[in-house]
């Protein structure tokens, strides 16, 4: 009896093993290891650059700051970087060939490899997040020995309750999680976008230059989307119009100057804005993977 | 081939709707909020220079007004006053929702821009340097009074208004409403309720530092174990000796005499270190 060839239906344990795959690969590249380096010596350095400010509140603004600022940039360039030389790089050591040769779809291979790097991103922010919470807390430990210090020169003996109590609730603000959260979701943004663009593009240097171009872009785009409703020429129209269409506003995940000034972001945004960078990450991937679908490799 | 462009055509404008209707969502919030500060606009690139301007566009904008900052905070160890001022105008403009620039900002203004120029031997008279010095102080003022419109619901700005009012424009008077703002707040030091009391004593208005005292008194003391009481209680006494409230109607404990030594007695003379007068 004829026996029917079993449908392949989407599997989650194929997408693991490309994520895995992936994983491994990235981590053996040397950029991986020289931004990660870089990353980390910039962190532990914030701690000389602090010194720069003399009042206190403004030290652990300024660590704040330069730490979260140092988390995004090197976390954005590792995605950028990493996401644009997935496809290249398979179909130059002509990996890719096997791979798509067996039962797995193409969708499930791009969605792997995005999947293995947003988990390799996610690594790296945890301990870039460690080292920065480390860095706070060396500094918090420093403000609080100079205030006793200060204190016993002026005869006082001790540091004032308040004055630790302040320094304490600036060096340990549990918003940081929210805003590193929200920092982490525009570097799967920028993932899919670089993903997106390898699909068609076989440059890894047009990839990443592309992909710098809609981040900064992103930043301007609620500027752009108020511009566009407003009355501006129609070549500027149509500028504005592929900017607000299509790249993502990225300025809406920056809740970092919010946190380090100390005010409250509500965790009902950052769920919100958390649901538009996963949003705009599935719509981005969809359309990657109708492209990859039709590519002739 | 067709299938596909049009199954990206439909994605894609499903994704467009969605997109701009949760971009709206979002940015609502963010306005009511009042989170983020002013976009980039023409002067503030030129005021920024190339590498700010594109630090700020790439979203590091607590980085770039802390640069600046320090550029200012320069600017004051040369004392070059005027760069001083643009300085922190520009952090401002960066990051509004900054009290501590606001508040040292204005510092710099009304204390020490002011001190400046009154010793400034540039200045052709003492008539120009007791005008600059007014000049600095107001703007100081002014500043303060843009820092709390855009930061209406922070205590501190009110406190530092108050304080310059009292302190840079001698008028402990119109200083009082500002520290009764500021210690309306929740959480506030507890100094910053007793600011109002001393405001009506030094604009020698005693009945309404005694009610003012009283207020503080008949506050729960178990909730505020930090307040000095004791303090408010000699205060509120005084305030009672000076009105002349009788004394069925007094509400704070009268000053307590040491029982051990009722009147001390001078210290011996071999114990004195000044020399005593000549007759």
């Amino acid at each position: 009896m004829e026996q029917r060839p079993k449908r392949l239906f989407f599997s989650l344990g194929r997408m693991w093993t490309i994520a895995e795959n992936t994983i491994t690969e990235v981590i053996r590249q040397k950029f991986f290891y020289i931004l990660l380096i870089f990353a980390i010596v910039v962190l532990l350095s914030s701690v000389f650059f602090s010194q720069f400010s003399s009042i206190e509140i403004d030290r652990v603004k300024f660590l704040k700051d330069f730490g979260l600022g140092a988390i995004k940039i090197f976390g954005v360039v590792i995605a950028m970087v990493g996401a644009a030389q997935l496809l290249p790089m398979e179909l130059e050591n002509r990996t890719i060939y096997p791979i798509l040769a067996k039962p797995v779809f193409r969708g499930e291979f791009l969605l792997g490899k995005y999947v293995g790097m947003i988990v390799l991103l996610l690594l790296t922010t945890v301990l870039m997040s460690f080292i920065f919470g480390g860095v706070l807390l060396y500094t918090e430990h420093q403000l609080i020995a100079e205030g006793a210090a200060a204190g016993q020169s002026a005869g006082l003996g001790v540091t004032s309750e308040e004055a630790v109590r302040q320094v304490i609730k600036q060096t340990r603000d549990p918003s940081l999680i929210k805003a590193i959260g929200l920092i982490y979701v525009q570097f799967t943004i920028v993932c899919a976008i670089s993903l997106l663009i390898a699909t068609f593009a076989t440059s890894v240097i047009f990839n990443v230059i592309t992909t710098v171009i809609i981040y900064i872009c992103g930043h301007l785009e609620g500027v752009a989307r108020q511009s566009w409703l407003g009355d501006p020429s129609p070549v500027a129209k149509f500028m504005l119009l592929v900017i607000t269409f299509f790249v993502p506003d990225l300025d809406a995940f920056n809740i970092v100057d919010a946190v380090v000034l100390g005010q409250a972001v509500p965790m009902e945004l950052a769920l919100k804005t958390m649901g538009y960078g996963v949003f705009y990450s599935a719509v981005v991937l969809g359309v990657a993977c109708l492209i990859f679908q039709e590519k002739e490799i | 081939m067709k299938k596909t462009s049009l199954k990206i055509a439909v994605v894609l404008m499903a994704g467009i709707v969605f997109k701009l209707a949760l971009e709206n969502l979002v940015q609502e919030e963010r306005n009511r909020l009042m989170l983020g500060g002013s976009a980039l606009s023409l002067e503030l690139r030129t005021k920024l220079g190339q590498n700010l301007a594109v630090a700020l566009l790439s979203g590091f904008r607590g980085v770039v007004a802390d640069f600046v900052w320090f550029d200012a905070h320069q600017a004051w160890e040369n004392q070059i006053w005027y760069q001083l001022k643009e300085g922190i105008e520009l952090t401002v403009v960066l990051q509004p929702n900054s009290i501590s620039f606001w508040d040292i900002g204005a510092w710099h203004m009304a204390w020490n821009a002011s001190h400046g120029v009154s010793a400034d031997p540039k200045l052709p008279s003492q008539a120009y340097r007791l005008k600059a010095q007014r000049d600095w102080i107001e703007a100081g003022k002014q500043f303060l009074d843009d820092g709390i419109r855009n930061n209406p619901d922070h205590y501190d700005l009110y406190f530092k208004r108050g304080w310059l009012i009292y302190q840079k424009l001698n008028n402990p008077l119109d200083s009082i409403p500002d520290f009764k703002r500021a210690a309306s707040y929740p959480d506030v030091p507890l100094y910053v309720s007793r600011m109002v009391g001393h405001m009506y004593v030094k604009a020698a208005r005693t009945k309404e530092a005694y009610e003012w005292w009283k207020f503080l008194w008949f506050q729960r003391h178990e909730e505020n174990p930090g307040q000095l009481w004791y303090k408010i209680a000699q205060w509120g006494n005084e305030a009672e000796e000076k009105l002349a409230v009788p004394a069925a109607r007094r509400v704070f404990p009268a000053k307590k005499k040491s029982p051990e030594q009722p009147n001390k007695p001078p210290p011996p003379p071999q114990q004195r270190v000044f020399p005593s007068k000549k007759k």
